[in-house]
């Protein structure tokens, strides 16, 4: 009996980028159905204990009256704002509460904030947000079989997981302001509006923490002329070719790119034009001072997040944490 | 002059408005397929743009004559039954009304809404019943019904002119009626009765197919009873001078109204000929009207509603 | 994305215009000094400022009931003197001081209002075939609140705009509730903007707090209607931190709202929010800002001076008798 934490963002899926390209819509029913779905994974390796996030929709009350197996709470929040705190405190609440994994269902903005608040506790992203780059597309049943698997497997669980990179903002004096799981984009924007990028005229520059020819967003961009899995800064700009990538759902314009350079973990990148805005997976967030300077720092150390194959396969996963283990102990509970 | 159905008539008049004015078009259900021959052929001479079938909603129809009328053009809403006009619940019954005068007279509404009404095909309430009464009720409403061929098209034709909203009924029964129209474009103003048959001894007020009756009996009674029979055409406004001046001269009354008699038109007309017209009555004013219940279908309709028997017993009384 | 330095000085010059705007009216019809009733902003006027900042001034535009519409009319152009000399009875107000609070300004495509909730949605059908029969390029912004998604009427709208691909534009201003009553118990699903998906319309999701948010959701969807692409749904989450209208208890249900819920909603506060970008982004300094808010209290000062040296509409029977009918 483990407890796992479930975070849905109600938000995910519904903003503007619906309207400036073709996103994809995940309503609030088939969110219900994949919980449902992960539930129905879950209890059949048993009965556990699940918390979830609170929210205005009553998404939650309605999982808790539809569910017979498992016991429910939700994360007793002084409030429910409505926004990115909802998903941090309720994280922060989930780990202080022992949880072994917590399942997200939303895209790379809320696992963004679930990252910062998440420390060691693995995560099981699901994808239902508009950039899907850091969740995965996973069944909601077989994420409940993964999450069963992490509990079984208790503090071995870090065997069938992968740690994924992550930039942290630092400051000169090496303080982390933010983090960004996929992507920094430096952008021309006085505000931060509805949050999405979708123009590439106003992208001045593209930080991701792994070129990927095979998704979608400025991680395409890197992809089209990086190796898979480099983590590079692009910088946009004439005087340079041209390449074409699929930086949002349906739309593939051609990227004047002037300059691609390799990333190295550790090594601070610096952030600029001053004035420029910083969008972090994909939302527009910081804007950038000259009086005080920013840069993107690459780490390995970022979230857990649970690998799907090994976990339901009874394998184990290419991390440093298996570095050494036998077989035996791969298999063992 | 040329001899024309009641139904041509009205067709005859929204082609002849179509081609004088671009704005005007008409909005509906199933106007295009002219489920009422009213239509028939005009989307081949206007196009689908003037000539629009809407979805299942009234207030989908209504909206798009109110809203495209404020915004300039000249809408004729189609009902296909008038008393449809009613699922446009409040939006029609008080905005449209109050448009006008409440926004400082600055905003006309210039809008023709139609359907086809009237008892005799005993199909029970809501296909016979003709709203009147609660839309003469509200202020800022025109209201009109033809009785005959060229009332139909002058009527129509005047009624897509007018600035304002205008209520264009008109009845299942009489839709085949033949008549005299004249040829070109004709226009009977709104707010004018016709005397349709001079008489002396009594005034009849009567209209549609209430006034076909009324006109039956009037034969037959010639030669014993002089029958005057007056077709107000227009409702709202209405013309009561000409009915005053009936008066001076017959001095007796019956009003004829294929509407439920409580607070009805006929009781307005009996209130407004006590206002004005007290001093001329011989003899006490008689409404015929249709019960006050819903009218049932079936054999039994003939029973609710006046009818030309009613009328000759009433005529009788009233001159007694 | 798309708001140029001009564009975001005029969303914020508006959004502090309709601020003070709001408090002259609650203001006075505290005092006694304005006729019928008031039904404050509160927190509750960005989405508003945004839609009548990015509309053209022939865009038709059926503002929203809270605020009586000040913040979205002031934002398109509209001579609010006019609209409160209306709220005092007035000849020169907008309907001759007919209704004590109607708003008419047919040259700014607003044309006239009906206090009934969701009376709305069957005008603005017709707004947008006009728009589309025209051919110009004009679009339709509807702005209301969650409760009028309740009435059939918008129902009918949103299918007869997704079946015509009418350049409509259907702003639910979404603060949560309907008078007394919370959003949660009177429509089934979290977001008003999933009932787009039974029409098969786009919607998108904006915090109603950020008028550039709200302005560059609104941006995208009256670019979609101008091309001739239909209509959308946009939903803007926003606050009321007041009653619903002055005098009237504030209760969530039948009990009063809670000091701690009223403290959390006004920390979204939408000049907050605006001011600190702008000074941000180095648009404005403070300096221009106080200038910002010195504008709209002199703005303010004048059209009440306006109302109050304005005659009292009081016509015979006669003159109203004669303005039943156009001619």
């Amino acid at each position: 009996m483990a407890l796992i934490g479930i975070i849905a963002n109600p938000a995910s899926g519904k903003d503007i980028r619906r309207l400036v390209s073709g996103a994809r819509v995940v309503p609030h029913q088939e969110k219900a159905n994949i919980i449902s779905r992960f539930m129905a994974g879950l209890a059949s390796t048993g009965a556990h204990s699940l918390m979830l996030m609170p929210d205005g929709s009553g998404l939650s009350r309605k999982i808790q009256e539809a569910d017979g197996k498992h016991r429910i709470r939700q994360v007793d929040l002084p409030s429910v704002l409505g926004d990115w705190r909802d998903t941090f405190h309720s994280v922060e609440a989930m780990v202080e509460a022992g949880a072994r994994a917590i399942v997200t269902l939303g895209g790379d903005g809320t696992n963004r904030i679930a990252a910062k608040a998440c420390a060691e506790v693995p995560l099981i992203p699901i994808s239902t947000g508009t950039n899907n780059v850091f969740p995965q597309m996973i069944e909601g049943t077989l994420a409940g079989l993964a999450a069963g698997r992490l509990a079984e497997l208790g503090d071995m669980a870090k065997r069938v997981c992968l740690r994924r990179p992550k930039f942290e903002i630092i400051d000169k004096g090496g303080d982390v302001v933010d983090i960004a799981l996929v992507d920094i984009a430096v952008v021309r924007s006085g505000v931060r509006g509805a949050l999405a990028v979708w123009n590439v005229e106003d992208i001045y520059s593209a930080l991701v923490t792994g070129a990927r020819a095979d998704v979608i967003g400025l991680s395409a961009i890197a992809g089209a002329v990086a190796p898979q899995g480099q983590a590079v800064r692009v910088m946009l700009g004439r005087g340079g070719r041209i390449v074409r990538a699929a930086i949002a759902p349906g739309i593939v314009p051609d990227i004047p790119i002037e300059d691609v350079q390799e990333i190295a973990v550790g090594h601070p990148v610096p952030l600029g034009p001053p004035g420029a805005m910083l969008a972090l997976d994909g939302e527009r967030e910081l804007r950038l001072d000259a009086e005080r300077p920013l840069f993107a720092r690459l780490t390995d150390q970022g979230p857990w997040v649970v690998d799907i194959a090994a976990a339901l396969s009874g394998g184990q996963s290419q991390n440093t944490e298996n570095e050494g283990l036998t077989e035996e102990h791969a298999h063992g509970t | 002059m040329v001899e024309m159905t009641y139904v041509d008539a009205i067709k005859s008049a929204i082609t002849e408005e179509m081609r004088a004015d671009d704005s005007v078009f008409m909005v509906g259900q199933d106007i295009r397929g002219a489920i009422y021959p009213h239509t028939k052929g005009l989307v081949d001479e206007f196009g689908e743009d003037r000539i629009v079938d809407t979805p299942m909603s009234e207030f989908g129809m209504f909206g798009t004559g109110f809203g495209a009328a404020l915004a300039g053009y000249r809408p004729i809403v189609d009902f296909m039954f008038g008393s449809c006009c009613m699922v446009a619940g409040e939006t029609l019954m008080v905005q449209l009304g109050q448009q006008y005068f409440l926004h400082g007279s600055q905003t006309p509404v210039p809008m023709v809404l139609m359907g086809a009404c009237g008892t005799g095909k005993r199909l029970a309430n809501d296909h016979a019943y003709i709203p009147r009464g609660e839309i003469l009720h509200r202020p800022g409403l025109k209201y009109v019904f033809p009785s005959t061929p060229a009332d139909a098209k002058g009527l129509m034709a005047s009624a897509i002119r007018d600035n304002n909203p205008v209520f264009f009924f008109y009845h299942y029964d009489l839709l085949m009626d033949r008549g005299e129209v004249p040829e070109g474009q004709y226009f009977v103003p709104l707010g004018q009765s016709e005397v349709k048959r001079e008489g002396s001894d009594i005034t009849v007020l009567a209209n549609g197919l209430m006034y076909k009756h009324a006109m039956q009996v009037a034969e037959q009674l010639d030669g014993e009873i002089s029958v005057e029979v007056i077709d107000p055409r227009s409702f709202e406004p209405f013309d009561s001078e000409t009915l005053m001046k009936s008066l001076e001269k017959t001095n007796h009354l019956i009003i004829v109204d294929e509407d439920h008699a409580r607070c009805g038109f006929a009781a307005e007309v009996m209130a407004q000929v006590f206002e004005q017209g007290f001093d001329l009555l011989d003899a006490p004013v008689e409404r015929l009207c249709i019960e006050n219940l819903p009218i049932p279908g079936g054999y039994m309709e003939p029973t609710v509603v006046p009818t030309p028997e009613k009328i000759e017993a009433a005529i009788r009384r009233v001159v007694a | 994305m798309g708001l140029s330095k001009k564009l975001m000085t005029k969303l914020f010059t508006n959004l502090v215009r309709a601020h003070h705007f709001d408090e002259l009216f609650a203001r006075r019809l505290t005092r006694g000094e304005l006729i019928g009733f008031y039904h404050p902003a509160a927190g509750h006027f960005a989405p508003g400022v945004a839609a009548g900042s990015i509309l053209n001034k022939d865009d038709f535009m059926w503002p929203h009931h809270r605020a009586h519409g000040v913040p979205h009319m002031l934002s398109k152009g509209v001579p609010i003197e006019e609209f409160l000399a209306e709220h005092t009875g007035k000849e020169t107000g907008c309907c001759a001081g007919r209704t004590s609070w109607h708003w008419s300004f047919p040259e700014f495509g607003i044309y006239g209002m009906t206090g009934y909730i969701g009376g709305n949605f069957p005008q603005m059908v017709g707004y947008g075939w006009a728009a589309q029969r025209n051919g110009n390029g004009q679009v339709a912004m509807s702005c209301t609140g969650d409760g009028s998604y309740n009435n059939g009427r918008a129902h009918e709208a949103m299918l007869m705009a997704a079946n015509w691909k009418l350049p409509i534009i259907f702003l639910c201003e979404n603060n949560g509730w309907a008078i007394h009553s919370r959003i949660e118990d009177m429509h089934p699903t979290e977001d008003i903007a999933s009932l787009a998906l039974g029409y098969d319309m786009p919607s998108a999701i904006v915090d109603g707090q950020d008028v550039f948010a709200c302005a560059e959701a609104l941006q995208e969807a009256v670019k979609r209607a101008r091309a001739g692409k239909g209509p959308t749904l946009v939903e803007a989450k926003t606050v009321r931190w007041r009653e619903h209208d002055i005098g009237t208890p504030d209760l969530d249900g039948y009990r009063p709202r809670t000091k701690e819920e009223l403290a959390e909603l006004h920390e979204r506060d939408p000049i907050r929010i605006a001011t600190e970008q702008m000074l941000d982004n180095k648009t404005l300094s403070q300096g221009q800002i106080d200038k910002v808010h010195e504008d709209a209290l002199a703005e303010c000062d004048a059209a009440e001076k306006f109302a109050d040296a304005s005659a009292i509409a009081e016509p015979t029977v006669e003159e109203l008798r004669a303005a039943v009918y156009a001619d």
